[in-house]
Order: C-alpha cells, then structure tokens, then sequence
C-alpha cells in the first residue's frame, strides 16, 4: 500500500518566537513534517533527506551579502520556495519574483500561517497535475 | 560581418498617455536605439507583427478607463521571444503584486518598473536606461543563439542561411536596409516548427528561383512533404513585402512529383523528380 507523503516544511527565520509559534502551529495540524533555521547558512547545510515540499523564508535573510546562497537554495528547489517579508513591499515582491521565487506577506496569526501553507501545497500539487 | 548585422537596436515604447510616451522615449540615448512607439495594445501590436524589436517598454494599464487592465501585461503574449529573443519592461504608475507576478513569472517580462518608486521620489530614470541597456544585451545574446541555431540547420541544408536567402529575394542594389531582418523574421518563423521534424524525420532542402526561396521538407517516416515558400512582391522589393506560403502536407507516393503553386504572382515548377530520386537527393545531404 502507498505510504501517504508527510510534506516537509521548512522554516527560515531571524526570528525565535516567530519559528518556534509558526512550527508549534503547523505540527498542531498534524499532518506537515516542520523543520525550522534561523539563517539561509543553517537552511543550505540541513541535512536534506528527502527534501522539503515548501521553504518559507523571510526576505531579510536572501538579499545582499545572502545572494548567492539564496540562488543555490533556489537551484535546489526551484518552484519551492516562498520568501515572506514583514512588511509588503512592491519593490521587494518584484525583486523576488524576478529571482524565480514567490512572495507572501509573512503571516503573523496562527489561522495566516495555516492557510498559507495550505494554499502553497495546494497550488503546488495542481501544478504538478 | 554584414552592414545590416550593425543596425541599432529597436526598442518599442508603448503608453496610451503621451507624455509618459514622450519620456519614456526622451530618457533613452536615441543614438543608441532606434526607437518606435504605440499609444496602444492594437497599435502596438501591429508594429510586433511588422518588425522585429529588441525591447519592449510598456505601460501596464493601456485603457485609462479601466482601472484593474493589465493589457501592457497581455502585450507580452503578442512577442515571439524564441525567434526575436525580444525582453519585455512592464512600467506602471498602478503597481500590484498580483499583476508584478503575472509579468515576472507568468510571462517572463525581464523587469516591472515603478513610475512612482515604493519610498517616494521622482521616476528612476538611471534605474529605466540600466535595465533598458541590460535587457537589449540579453535581447542580442538570445538572438544570436537562435542564429547559431539556424546556422546549425544550415549545416544540413547546405547554403541555407539569412544572407543567402537575403541575397536571393532582394538584387543587389535593390535591398532595403531591414531586409535582412524581415528575412529573418520570416524564416524563423516557418522553420522553428520545422526543425523538430527535419532533425527526426528527414532533411529541409532549399532550393531557388529568382526571387523566391522554396524550403522542402521531408519526412520520410511519415512520408509526407511540405514546401515552404519565402518571396517578395516582384514589384514591390520593401522589406515589409516578405511574406511566406506554407502549405499543407502533402502524402508521397512512389514517382509523384512536386509542383510547386503560384507564389507572388509567378507560376513555376521547382522541380520534377521521382520519388527514389528525391529521397536519394535528401538522404545523401
């Protein structure tokens, strides 16, 4: 019988109580494997497995000096990765679409976070129809 | 290198409101570029299906009326990128995710510029010439792959290239300074649907007759031919005159011959040979 795939989520973020709330939200659900760094060093060194279905990033960590290492992180999963900025931003939304990635506002409340990544692995799944 | 080979870039400016038309068109060095521009979606469509640009600028909302249009989006469609390696600048005063999304990822558009930037201030104008030059840089790269593509098709199809079918439609003397590129435009655009099958399945063969280029092609597994054929009015030797005459696919039997049908107003008949004959002529390339 087919296993039923766990998705992996993984959670990149500065920020210490916003991992640790977003994770403890997404495992409550039951059904998502949450993984979470506070840096885009820690996401590339990960030990991968079998990978990760969504990688949530806040836009602070991928531009400037982070650059190169956000595009290897995008070579590695092209289609997977969603930079949140906690602020919306037109410019910062245009310089990630422009890097092949997508952009969300960064869901602050549980329902936000749930919903989001909901909707990623939904459109995802469609895509992949 | 050919002279035509020289010719500055062209960059399409489209924007319904002219004074945003007008700037758009004044920031850019006109030495540098040779510039057209189109106060709207079906203007400039029209100029996309007349020559072939390195860039295009447009404005995001080209129906003032209505507010939530992203026809300048929609224009991109309108772009045959794989032939004309043509990038696309969105520039917009009504800047939305959704719609930056649709120009970025959904339709490639090499870059979605504000009007009025995010922190205030006036229009970047350094920011717009910078990515104009950058994406007429990238235009360029990505017309000369699909010339080196054409140039391997031309290894199998002996003399096949740009300048010789140039040289063939247009007599010295006579030849528009574009003509090279409308021959271009044309001959991509029959062969690219070609070339999956002419690398499968058989061979394109190039033959001539005064002003008028007859691509053959072949296939054996399906044995079936199509000529394709690029002329010129005999009258009118403009470059905007260039046109091409696909017909449909026609089923070979043994000893049938092909004739060709009437192009530009000249009734001739390219070739008569027998099936073993042409299949031998194809075949031994």
């Amino acid at each position: 019988m087919a296993k039923k795939h766990i998705p992996r989520i993984l959670l990149v973020d500065s920020e210490p109580k916003w991992r640790k709330a977003a994770k403890a939200v997404l495992e409550k659900q039951g059904k998502y494997n949450v993984e979470s760094v506070a840096n885009i060093e820690a996401a590339l060194n990960f030990p991968f497995g079998n990978g990760f279905d969504l990688i949530l990033i806040n836009a602070a960590l991928v531009f400037g000096e982070n650059i190169s290492r956000f595009e290897q992180m995008l070579s590695l999963y092209p289609d997977k990765v969603l930079v949140i900025s906690d602020v919306r931003s037109i410019s910062t939304a245009i310089e990630v679409f422009k890097m092949g990635a997508d952009y969300a506002e960064k869901p602050f409340e549980p329902r936000r976070v749930i919903e989001l990544v909901a909707s990623r692995l939904q459109a995802a799944a469609n895509a992949a129809q | 290198m050919n002279a035509i080979y020289q010719n500055q870039p062209r960059v399409l400016i489209v924007d319904d409101q002219r004074n945003w038309r007008e700037s758009l068109c004044d920031m850019l060095d006109s030495d540098m570029y040779e510039i057209e521009t189109a106060a709207s979606y079906d203007e400039a469509k029209l100029r996309l299906q007349q020559r072939a640009f390195h860039v295009l600028v447009s404005d995001q909302r080209l129906v003032d009326a209505d507010q939530g249009n992203i026809q300048g989006i929609l224009l991109l469609d309108e772009l045959n990128v794989l032939q004309d390696g043509t990038q696309a600048i969105i520039v917009t005063g009504y800047p939305t995710i959704e719609a930056a999304k649709e120009a970025l990822r959904g339709r490639n558009a090499y870059d979605y510029i504000l009007k009025y930037p995010e922190g205030g201030g006036p229009f970047n104008i350094r920011q717009y010439r910078q990515q104009v030059k950058a994406a007429t840089e990238k235009a360029m790269d990505a017309r000369q792959k699909a010339i080196t593509l054409d140039f391997s098709l031309s290894s199998a199809i002996p003399g096949l290239t740009y300048d010789r079918v140039t040289e063939m439609l247009f007599p010295e003397g006579k030849r528009p300074k574009d003509a090279l590129d409308a021959v271009q435009k044309v001959v991509n655009r029959l062969l690219y649907p070609l070339q999956p099958l002419a690398h499968k399945m058989g061979r394109v063969w190039l033959s001539e007759l005064d002003r008028v280029c007859e691509i053959l092609c072949w296939s054996r597994s399906q044995a079936q031919a199509t000529l394709v054929k690029v002329g010129t009015e005999q009258s009118q030797l403009e470059a905007g005159q260039v046109h091409w005459v696909k017909e449909k696919w026609y089923p070979i039997k043994k000893k049938e011959r092909f004739m060709s049908a009437p192009v530009a107003g000249v009734s001739y008949t390219i070739d008569e040979m027998a099936f073993e004959e042409f299949a031998a002529l194809v075949e031994e390339g």
